[in-house]
């Protein structure tokens, strides 16, 4: 008992001195107790920032950005008005669109949203798109991402070789570390979603940041049944394939409790016509064979 | 003290030269308006047009990819794609997305003019 006691008391005192001594994830001489604990603690602001940066060009890498400068600017003004009521004062958010057809939006740690063509080309209005940005700035607040990858402990890779790569001061010691990461991360995402509890979350608080901003409360709800919509459709399904595997709630329990909260708001913003004025999107030829099989 | 002609003269000199200045100087800035073109050439690759707060993001040609660009047949996210690391593009572009401030005033009449709220 007294071994361990001591051994414990060593092991403590190494990760503190190695912390002190190097900081960060760049300690070069830790042990595998003071890994765990390095790989599991949240994100220091800077760190979550590069990790940040680095999924974001992931995603741009994977589907490109749409070349628009219009469309990017009005996406990020919709984007900047309800970001204001986001709840962290310590992230900058940016908006930008995603360069393909399928349905879905997307948020990176340190205040990367993106939206993709094909969700804006099922929007009716601004608030639906208001509403999706702010789900997704809701997931920035929550710091969903993050917590995922030390929930589902992506950061795995790194207890067993990153800090002891010690590079300077990239995370979880490389970016070959942060790439293996963030590609488990993102599969994780994207084939499975975040948990239930969390994207009940995000739907939740981006309603309520959308409808602080003055849009109407039913934007994120009329998008989803949009989506709904495509997803019985054996045209249109595709674009939404992504969301079949996933665990969190089936879009008609999400429209249900959407439906519920939207309930209690009177009044706010469509801006349709605004909407369609800055939606001068390129009709692909995927979407024109989308509308004459939906004929 | 300089003759009225000597200062004329002077004068004469001193218009051609800076008649040449002016044209040297032309030249360079058509060098220079060359060089900011292609640099905003580049720039506008990004889909970001450069700064968003200026009134240079005039509409350019949509390049859109046709298709379910970066998803195999069924929709799904490519999961070699997603195994590739960003490459220095795929970085600039990101950096390029963070380097958009979005115009205070520019801001304020976006909500005015929705009948929007600001925090």
């Amino acid at each position: 008992m007294k071994n361990i006691l001591t051994t414990t008391f060593a092991l403590v005192l190494l990760a503190a001195s190695a912390q002190a001594q190097f900081g960060g994830w760049t300690g070069t001489v830790m042990n595998k107790g003071a890994k765990v604990a390095e790989a599991s603690r949240p994100w220091t602001p800077a760190e979550e920032q590069m990790i940040g940066d680095r999924a974001a060009a992931k995603l741009i890498h994977v589907f490109g950005v749409y070349n628009n400068p219009d469309m990017n600017k009005y996406v990020q003004m919709v984007g900047s008005t309800v970001a204001q009521f986001g709840q962290r004062g310590d992230v900058t958010y940016h908006f930008a669109v995603l360069d393909t057809d399928i349905a879905n939006a997307f948020a990176m740690p340190g205040g990367y949203v993106f939206v993709t063509r094909g969700a804006l080309r099922n929007m009716k209005n601004e608030s639906e798109l208001a509403g999706v940005l702010a789900h997704e700035v809701a997931h920035v607040d929550g710091r969903h991402l993050e917590r995922e990858i030390r929930d589902k402990k992506f950061t795995g890779i790194a207890v067993e070789t990153g800090v002891e790569q010690g590079t300077s001061q990239v995370p979880y010691g490389s970016w070959a570390n942060v790439d293996g990461m963030l590609t488990k991360a993102l599969t994780n995402v994207f084939t499975q979603g975040y948990s239930p509890a969390k994207e009940a979350e995000a739907d939740k608080q981006g309603t309520d940041i959308a409808t602080k901003a003055g849009y109407q409360a039913t934007g994120l709800r009329d998008f989803l049944q949009s989506l709904s919509d495509l997803s019985v459709n054996a045209a249109t399904q595709r674009s939404t394939n992504m969301f079949n595997g996933h665990s969190h709630p089936s879009f008609s329990s999400r429209i249900a409790k959407l439906t519920q909260q939207a309930a209690g708001s009177t009044g706010g913003q469509t801006l349709e016509p605004r909407f369609k004025q800055n939606m001068n999107l390129v009709p692909t030829a995927e979407a024109a064979k989308n509308t004459q099989a939906a004929k | 003290m300089a003759s009225p002609q000597d200062s004329n003269d002077k004068n004469k000199k001193q218009q051609t030269k800076t008649d040449k200045d002016k044209s040297a100087d032309q030249e360079k800035n058509k060098d220079k308006n060359k060089d900011q073109d292609q640099d905003k050439s580049k720039t506008d690759d990004s889909g970001f047009g450069g700064t968003l707060t200026t009134k240079s993001s005039k509409k350019t040609t949509d390049t859109a990819t046709l298709g379910f660009k970066g998803v195999d047949g069924n929709g799904y996210v490519d999961p070699d794609k997603l195994k590739e690391e960003p490459n220095g593009d795929d970085l600039r572009i990101a950096q390029l997305m963070t380097g958009v401030k979005t115009n205070t005033d520019e801001a304020k009449a976006f909500v005015d003019n929705g009948k929007l709220k600001s925090r």
